[in-house]
């Protein structure tokens, strides 16, 4: 007797004796009836395997390219001296510009993630703690990253670090489409109001006055935006 | 461009990011297929890419980068299901919608808005990930019984059923009662 089982088998080529795959083959040519149920279940499997197109969300995407920026960056880190004495205000206004974007990035990025539970259910309080515990581990990880890859670039030449701003401001603006692209227009607006804050960073990494200037500034709203986002971590993307 | 990555010429950072670029969703969706959970897969498409980093001397060309890619990906979101549901493989057999919560609320499910996204989400988590990597992925059965820490005969066992509740499904969608 040739079972369904003995059919899925054979059809994948493999899991059967070579004596029983001669059997189900001989039995297949003699039996128009085992034949008429082979065809449909090669039928049913086709359809079966073709499961529906998933769509990787572009904030996926940004953060997955963030996380491969933020890797190629620490690996300067055992090459680099942290040289303070030249220009030690370089190396902390990155920081402080380049944590404020992606802390901003991550709470987009969470804020539109598939799983997030909207702030009106109240019957997903678990989902929505679990969202905001997610979005605290992210933007730790985020931020610890950021400031690896900046201070290894203490001694890096214009050049490296120019490379950095442009990688940065590329991943800012996919963190702004996305977040044109779910209706979050104010903050895509706030997003685009720091790349011109980092091209000057990195137009002015010589003078040192300036960058101070700029790291105030930036300082300032990394500090209101991270005391807001300690005091309710699950509506960070609505509050900034 | 980043002089800074000279000591591994082969690859560029803008180079890997390009392969993201074109790439990575393919790695994303097999994971949502195989976990269910779009965090879950995002994690372990993460955790391959960060792999294949370290290790992009190694890769002589793209398509090479993304086969490897893609395969560890899939073992890592075998392995986040492994870690999400502690305990041997047979274990990731048992039927979730008997452990008390509805299809729907499951693990944060994504809606994946066919019939057959929906019918993938009823298996059992050992009997989809069999069904994905032998009916999408092509996996050998024996590759399938090593990564999943079974036997050949579990494995097919688990196909069996996978299929057999699928192509109920299908009959259903049929209007076959």
């Amino acid at each position: 007797m040739i079972t369904e089982e003995d059919l899925l088998l054979y059809h994948y080529g493999e899991g059967l004796s070579a004596e029983r795959r001669a059997e189900i083959a001989a039995a297949l040519a003699a039996d128009a009836g085992l034949r008429a149920h082979w065809l449909q279940l090669l039928a049913d499997l086709s359809a079966l395997a073709h499961t529906p197109r998933v769509a990787m969300p572009a904030t996926v995407q940004a953060r997955l390219a963030a996380r491969l920026s933020a890797a190629a960056a620490a690996e300067l880190k055992p090459a680099a001296k942290v040289a303070r004495s030249r220009a030690w205000v370089w190396p902390i206004g990155l920081t402080a510009c380049a944590s404020l974007v992606l802390a901003i990035g991550v709470s987009i990025g969470l804020g539109f993630r598939d799983d997030t539970p909207s702030a009106a259910s109240t019957a997903q309080a678990a989902p929505a703690a679990d969202g905001g515990a997610r979005f605290e581990r992210g933007l730790r990880l985020h931020l610890a990253d950021t400031e690896l890859q900046l201070v290894g670039l203490a001694d890096a030449e214009p050049a490296v670090r120019a490379a950095l701003i442009a990688r940065i401001v590329q991943e800012n603006r996919m963190f702004a489409r996305a977040a044109e692209r779910a209706g979050e227009t104010h903050l895509a607006r706030v997003l685009r109001s720091f790349e011109s804050v980092l091209i000057g960073m990195g137009e002015q990494a010589t003078d040192a006055e300036d960058v101070e200037l700029r790291r105030q500034q930036l300082d300032f709203e990394l500090g209101a935006m991270q005391t807001k986002l300690a005091s309710d971590p699950s509506k960070s993307s609505l509050n900034i | 461009m980043f002089a800074f990555l000279n000591s591994r010429p082969a690859w560029s950072l803008d180079e890997f990011q390009r392969v993201l670029a074109r790439r990575g969703e393919r790695w994303y969706a097999a994971c949502v297929r195989i976990t269910g959970d779009p965090g879950l897969a995002e994690d372990a498409v993460q955790e391959a890419l960060l792999k294949a980093w370290t290790q992009r001397d190694q890769f002589r060309g793209e398509s090479e980068i993304d086969t490897w890619i893609h395969r560890i990906a899939l073992n890592a979101a075998i392995d986040q299901m492994r870690r999400q549901r502690p305990g041997s493989s047979e274990e990731l057999g048992e039927d979730l919608v008997a452990a008390g919560e509805s299809p729907g609320t499951l693990r944060g499910r994504i809606e994946l808005g066919r019939d057959l996204g929906r019918a993938l989400e009823r298996l059992t988590p050992l009997e989809r990930m069999c069904f994905v990597l032998k009916h999408v992925e092509d996996w050998h059965l024996d590759e399938i019984a090593a990564e999943l820490n079974n036997s050949i005969n579990g494995i097919k066992q688990a196909l069996f059923r996978a299929v057999r509740k699928l192509r109920g499904d299908l009959q259903q969608w049929r209007g076959e009662s």
